[in-house]
């Protein structure tokens, strides 16, 4: 019997002879390889260009299929002049800079670096109003620094843009949720019938129980909700004027008001939250949380003003 | 010269003989060809291996007298061990097993899941992921959470598919053990004087054995009786030939004394009793293989295929992602960013479920053989299995149903076909003619064989039978045909009988007849046809008897000749009245001497009996054909019996002549014909003995059919080193110990399961349980599956990969808002793809897979060129254009038209931005933004699993339609709807926009992927058409993979 007449194959198996047979396997596919591979042809140009086209044509194919499909998702889902599919209003706010989920503002009425970056910023978001909205706005900018200088800021509240959105609001005092602010409901009371239908009421409280911020809003306390989104409004003129039968209305001045706060204590950080009441918005879309810090002034020569004043 | 001259001066002990001659391997075949170019080292471990062990081999159970042995061990030569002792042994010394070799400790295998392979990219992703969460939790007060649920999900991602993949590698182990148990050794023993068969393992010290030819030895004995006996002990000493055995003590050393026989060394002839002188780790083979570093099985093609696979894929993504990690950084992305984009790159690259998927393959591929029959006994067997392109198969048992059967009678001067089917529904024949019953009562009457008892409830034809071959088939033949053979018997009672011999070649017996008014006595004979007839006078044809003329005889030549013509065995059948005034009742038969009459006898008719194939053998040898794989009959019987069977089962086709049928047909020597002409051979050992290398190769190659008949366990061997010097990968089947050599120099042995000898089964990398041929095709037909279904799972796996990196890229260089996150992507690699990849691996197999070549694993890669242009260029682009529709539609019909994302990126992401414009005028804060675009992440993950629908249906085949492949592979069914449910489960469930940032869908928006899904399918099956259409053509060249 010739040598290596038996193989063990199992665990008792010693391990070279496992490997021979391997690597007698391994030669033999590599030499049967060689006799009867089929070897790729080699990338010639033809082949090459071949290939190419045939990947053109696949890409060109797959490129017409899909403008296809595209253009019957146009014809029949794209809308020239509304979205295909509704969404809720959200509130955005202006100035301050976002930390976390929450906005921050933060300055010194004698920092005039702080105050000339909160005016741009409060401009940027006006300035697309044009004329009208500083006008709108005028009650909070009095100083001609939106309240900053003087220590009673001014926060613009914009309920966003959501064509079609047709806002479901409390009409009643009685109306409002439970959880909504206790002086919301004070208001709403005090106002006759029919100054509360409608509207989309924004609030804005303090936190902390122990401060005591006044807030004041310009120029009132709610969105009209009335074609309220809507990218332009005609209305009857039902005035004696002589200005014509109707006039035209951008109700994107009428989703921008502005709060203005008072009595803010100095050196701490005041957590303000500002929402918008309306039965089919979630609360929680029109809700901004901000971060009020003002900073007391220390400088030497404000006593010496008043001082000279004085005598 | 050397030798002799080393014998000449007294070193006669073989052993040392060995140790200096002969060698583990000089490199070189049977003929004296190299086998290999390299050279093998010289073996100088083994000698210092041996030299210990003889230091320190200090036994004396090979000295001591035999009565001390006894007394020693407690035990009895006749008797035995009393079962109290052999318990008593057994709790002390415990199994005679060999403790096996160290493996691995499972923590590293653990490890090696946890850390290994893809494993690692992704660790890094989680690390990467927490840094950066870190980092920004430090510089700002609320950080976004995105990046920390990202390195959890990661980090659970890795832990899970680590553990998955240990427990189906554990499974996988578990399965390959519980093989080892279905051939389980068995030893005869002898205890208080009963003869039992035990398992090995229950051998103790003092046991008595009994070792027969074919058996592998137990454990360490010594012999006590010898008759012929010889063993191998190649596998422990290097001695190459076998060595004489005997009761007498010849030699100190305990290796070179005769009277020992080793633990797993082969009796390879005759019969020896021992006693049992060491079990377990205590036996030679036991220190060897302590000694022995443990099993190196070397890497396994499939694993080498997977290895190129993962070094490929790491790779890509590595170069991918550290490109756009540059890219974003030169566009002036923050690095935390570009970071965050060197994370989604490579999650998207890394196929995370894929180990996974190879792993329940290659288990599946066992579990599903062994049910077939067909045992693997390693798992890389399979693989190479399927490359085979030559099987060296033997004949009885394997291609035959090792039963000899009737197949042709030949009485009332017509040949009868009988029934040799294996559940007997062939040909039936009209068994009330008088010739059929002459006949039948003959054979019945002239018959020694009988059934064993406690056979009630067993098919005939696995009834066992005590007596010869032919015998036995004569006598199921007639309980078939009569119903009740004993019963005949009983009823024509045997007064005398001539049993067969080599000279008189004829069995006679005389009877009583079962005619109780008949007083005469039946005289039946059978045996060699030529010899029948010479004592024949008269012919029983169609109820007459005839004279036997030069007609008649002329007819019983022709019968004969062509039943001989078709390998089958004849037996001639005669008989005859004894007159009763000549032979009264009562008359005294003297068979020695005989004095009755033996001449002048009538002759009845003819059986022919042959070992018939087994009824799937045709089919499994067509299938071999067609798939490339010569079959090549290798047997010990005779040339023309072999060329009959060769003829019935396919391996010699219809129509195809050896060079003798040539020379007949022709009318001229044998000599005279071209060789090359006949497409089929039989070759005889006595030929190939004088047959160079060189010519075995001519008739290996020009031969296409061939069989070699009557050849020996060297033949077998040098026949098998022919056909691997043809290149060829060569299975080869057997069952003796002489099969061994050739199993082992086979690339896949296969034994067999029922009729193989122990020896023959160790050798073996494969066992057909079943000892049939077709379970051989079952192992090709599953070697070629294994790496097709990896092939169609990888295929399915990678398609995914480009809609799942492109939202980067657009993200990056078109400056749009990310189409799809990195959690997103994971939900598809390891969530709803998972399932469909590793249901691939229970695909049925195609058509056409047996019709293809055997592979070429050094071109034929598991993934190669075609495959990445199929999966990356075509069907994953396709994938990547539906999930950008998708994203595309969801913004527009929200409101941002495709003209207002490409630049938006910027303000997108920036939280400073709380009333960004879209197309309609429409001012969006940044959680409304983060919203959309959560929900287009979600949007570009459902329309990924509704196009991998059509993929999945798709890599079900690479060249066959999907109509004609089906789908029955019901894994595959509930991996698409699991996909399905789980996206749903994924987009609807609540809480998931937490976690995972997946937001509910309207159900709308699954409808826009259809069509790509429809486009998918209706590419590929074009392009499969058009493949099965134009075979070899140029879209094959490009396209199939």
């Amino acid at each position: 019997m010739p040598n290596d007449a038996i193989i063990y194959s199992g665990p008792y198996e010693l391990g070279r002879l496992r490997r021979r047979r391997d690597m007698r396997v391994a030669e033999y596919l590599y030499r049967r390889s060689i006799r009867t591979r089929n070897a790729d042809p080699e990338m010639t140009v033809c082949r090459f260009i071949k290939l190419l086209l045939y990947f053109i044509g696949f890409f060109f194919v797959l490129g017409v299929f899909t403008t296809g499909l595209a253009l019957v998702m146009i014809a029949n889902h794209i809308y020239p002049d509304r979205p295909g599919c509704k969404k809720f209003p959200g509130l955005a706010t202006a100035p301050g800079h976002h930390v976390g989920d929450q906005k921050q503002i933060m300055w010194s009425p004698n920092n005039i670096k702080d105050v000339a970056n909160i005016q741009r910023a409060i401009m940027r978001t006006v300035k697309r109003y044009g004329l009208e909205g500083p006008k709108r706005l005028m009650g909070c900018n009095i100083d001609d620094s939106w309240g900053y200088m003087s220590g009673t800021p001014c926060i613009l509240i914009k309920i966003t843009q959501a064509l079609g959105f047709q806002a479901v609001t409390y009409d009643d005092a009685l109306t409002l949720p439970e959880y909504a602010p206790d002086e919301l409901f004070d208001y709403v009371v005090g106002l006759g019938s029919e100054e509360r239908f409608n509207r989309i009421w924004v609030s804005c409280q303090v936190i902390e129980p122990r401060v005591d911020i006044q807030f004041d809003y310009h120029p009132v306390r709610f969105f009209d909700a009335e074609e309220l989104f809507t990218s332009g409004n005609v209305f009857l003129n039902e005035s004696s004027d002589d200005d014509g039968p109707t006039y035209k209305e951008d109700p994107r001045l009428r989703r921008i008001i502005s709060v203005r706060l008072s009595n803010i204590p100095i050196n701490e950080d005041i957590q303000i939250h500002c929402k918008a009441w309306a039965k089919n918005i979630p609360l929680h879309m029109v809700t901004v949380k901000m971060l009020v810090r003002l900073t007391a002034p220390v400088h030497p020569t404000t006593p010496l003003v008043l001082d000279e004043w004085y005598e | 010269m050397a030798l002799r001259s080393d014998y000449e001066h007294g070193r006669a002990d073989s052993y040392r003989v060995a140790t200096v001659i002969a060698t583990d391997d000089d490199n070189r075949t049977a003929d004296g060809q190299y086998k290999s170019r390299r050279k093998m080292p010289a073996k100088v471990n083994k000698k210092e291996n041996l030299d210990d062990l003889k230091q320190e081999l200090d036994i004396d159970f090979h000295k001591i007298s035999p009565e001390e042995l006894y007394q020693r061990f407690q035990t009895h030569p006749e008797n035995g061990l009393s079962h109290a002792k052999a318990k008593e042994n057994l709790e002390r010394d415990g199994p005679n097993a060999l403790t096996p070799p160290k493996q691995t400790p499972e923590w590293v295998k653990f490890c090696k899941n946890l850390f290994g392979g893809f494993a690692m990219l992704l660790w890094i992703g989680a690390i990467l992921c927490f840094v950066a969460y870190s980092i920004q939790a430090s510089t700002s007060e609320e950080p976004a959470d995105d990046n920390l649920y990202l390195g959890i999900v990661l980090s659970a991602v890795v832990i899970v598919t680590g553990i998955f993949s240990y427990y189906q590698e554990s499974k996988s182990s578990k399965i390959m053990e519980s093989f080892k148990n279905m051939v389980p050794q068995f030893a005869t023993v002898i205890r208080e004087g009963e003869k039992l068969t035990l398992r090995a393992e229950d051998l103790v010290l003092g046991d008595v054995v009994e070792v027969k030819f074919g058996d592998r030895i137990p454990a360490d004995i010594r012999i006590i009786e010898a008759r012929n006996f010889k063993v191998d002990n190649s596998s422990l000493t290097g001695e190459s030939e076998p060595q004489s055995r005997g009761a007498e003590f010849t030699h100190e050393n305990p290796l070179e004394t005769k009277n020992l026989a080793f633990f797993s060394t082969n009796a390879v002839e005759g019969t020896a009793k021992g006693v049992v002188i060491s079990c377990g780790d205590h036996t030679v083979m036991g220190r060897i293989a302590g000694l022995a570093s443990g099993l190196d099985t070397g890497e396994t093609p499939i694993a080498k295929e997977i290895h190129h696979f993962i070094h490929l894929i790491t790779g890509v993504a590595v170069f991918l992602g550290v490109t756009f990690f540059v890219i974003a950084f030169i566009l002036g992305y923050h690095w935390l960013d570009a970071v965050i984009f060197l994370i989604g790159i490579i999650v998207a690259n890394v196929p995370e479920g894929l180990l996974a998927t190879v792993t329940v393959c290659l288990t599946l591929t066992a579990k599903r053989m062994a049910s077939k029959n067909c045992l693997v006994k390693n798992l890389e067997a399979v693989e190479t299995l399927g490359s085979t392109s030559t099987i060296c198969s033997d004949k009885t048992g394997t291609l035959t149903q090792n039963r000899m059967t009737v197949a042709h009678m030949w009485f009332d001067n017509q040949i009868i076909e009988a029934d040799t089917t294996e559940d007997q529904s062939g040909v039936q024949y009209d068994r009330t003619s008088p010739g059929f019953k002459a006949l039948s009562r003959i054979a019945t009457l002239c018959n020694r064989a009988e059934f064993k008892g406690g056979q009630d409830g067993v098919p005939i034809l696995k009834k066992e039978v005590s007596g010869d071959a032919s015998e036995a088939a004569l006598l199921k033949c007639m309980e078939l045909a009569l119903g009740d053979v004993m019963n005949i018997r009983k009823r024509n009672k045997k007064i005398a009988e001539v049993p067969f011999n080599s000279t008189n070649k004829y069995q006679v017996s005389i009877h009583e007849t079962e005619d109780t008014n008949d007083p005469r006595y039946l005289l039946v004979m059978k045996g060699a046809p030529e010899r029948i007839l010479e004592r024949c006078s008269t012919i029983f044809i169609n109820g007459k008897e005839k004279v036997l003329d030069e007609e008649m005889k002329e007819a019983f030549n022709n019968a004969y000749m062509e039943l001989g013509g078709l390998g089958e065995r004849v037996l001639g059948f005669c008989d005859f009245m004894l007159p009763s005034d000549k032979y009264p009742n009562g008359f005294k038969f003297n068979t020695d001497d005989i004095n009755f009459p033996i001449d002048n006898l009538r002759f009845v008719g003819l059986m022919s009996m042959i070992d018939p194939p087994r009824a799937a053998v045709p089919d499994a040898v067509a299938k071999c054909r067609s798939a490339g794989i010569k079959v090549i009959m290798v047997t010990g019987d005779h040339p023309i019996t072999a060329k009959a069977i060769a003829k019935s089962v396919g391996i010699i086709s219809e129509g195809n002549e050896t060079v003798e049928d040539i020379a007949q047909r022709l009318n001229i020597p044998v000599s005279e014909v071209n060789p090359r002409e006949a497409k089929a051979a039989v070759v005889h050992g006595a030929e190939l003995r004088d047959v160079s290398s060189d010519q075995l190769d001519e008739i290996l190659r020009y031969h296409t059919e061939i069989v070699f008949a009557r050849t020996s366990p060297q033949q077998k061997l040098i026949i098998v080193e022919g056909c691997q010097r043809m290149g060829a990968i060569v299975a080869v089947t057997g069952d003796g110990v002489n099969d061994s050599p050739a199993l082992k120099k086979a690339d896949i042995g296969v034994a067999m399961g029922i009729a193989g000898s122990d020896v023959s089964k160790q050798a073996a990398d494969m066992i057909l349980l079943d000892d049939n041929f077709a379970s051989i095709v079952t192992g090709v037909e599953e070697g070629r599956l294994i790496f097709d279904n990896l092939k169609k799972s990888i295929a399915y796996t990678l398609t995914s990969n480009i809609p799942e990196i492109s939202p980067f890229l657009a993200f990056i260089l078109c400056d749009i808002p990310l189409p799809l996150g990195t959690v997103t992507i994971l939900c598809i690699d390891l969530g709803t793809d998972m399932v469909p990849a590793i249901s691939l691996a229970y695909e049925h197999a195609e058509a056409d897979i047996m019709k293809r070549p055997p592979r070429d694993p050094f071109n034929d890669k598991l993934v190669n060129s075609r495959l990445i242009s199929m999966a990356y260029g075509q069907i994953g682009m396709i994938q990547a254009a539906a999930g950008f529709f998708v994203y595309f539609v969801i913004m527009a019909e929200n409101g941002f038209l495709p003209k207002k994302l490409f630049g938006i990126r910027k303000m997108w992401d920036s939280k400073a931005v709380n009333d960004l414009t879209d197309s309609y005028g429409q001012e969006w804060t940044y959680r409304d933004r983060k919203t959309l675009e959560y929900t287009c992440h979600t949007a570009f993950f459902i329309s990924i699993v509704v196009v991998q629908w059509a993929d999945l249906i798709i890599c079900k085949t690479r060249r066959n339609s999907i109509f004609q492949q089906g789908m029955r592979n019901w894994a595959l069914n509930f991996g698409l709807v699991f996909e399905t449910v789980l996206a749903a489960f994924l987009s609807y469930c609540p809480g998931m926009e937490k976690g995972l940032r997946m937001y509910p869908l309207k159900l709308v928006w699954w409808f826009p992927a259809i069509p790509f899904a429809l486009a998918i399918f209706i590419y590929d099956e074009t392009r499969r058409f058009y493949l099965r259409r134009n075979p070899g053509g140029w879209l094959e060249q490009e396209t199939y993979y």
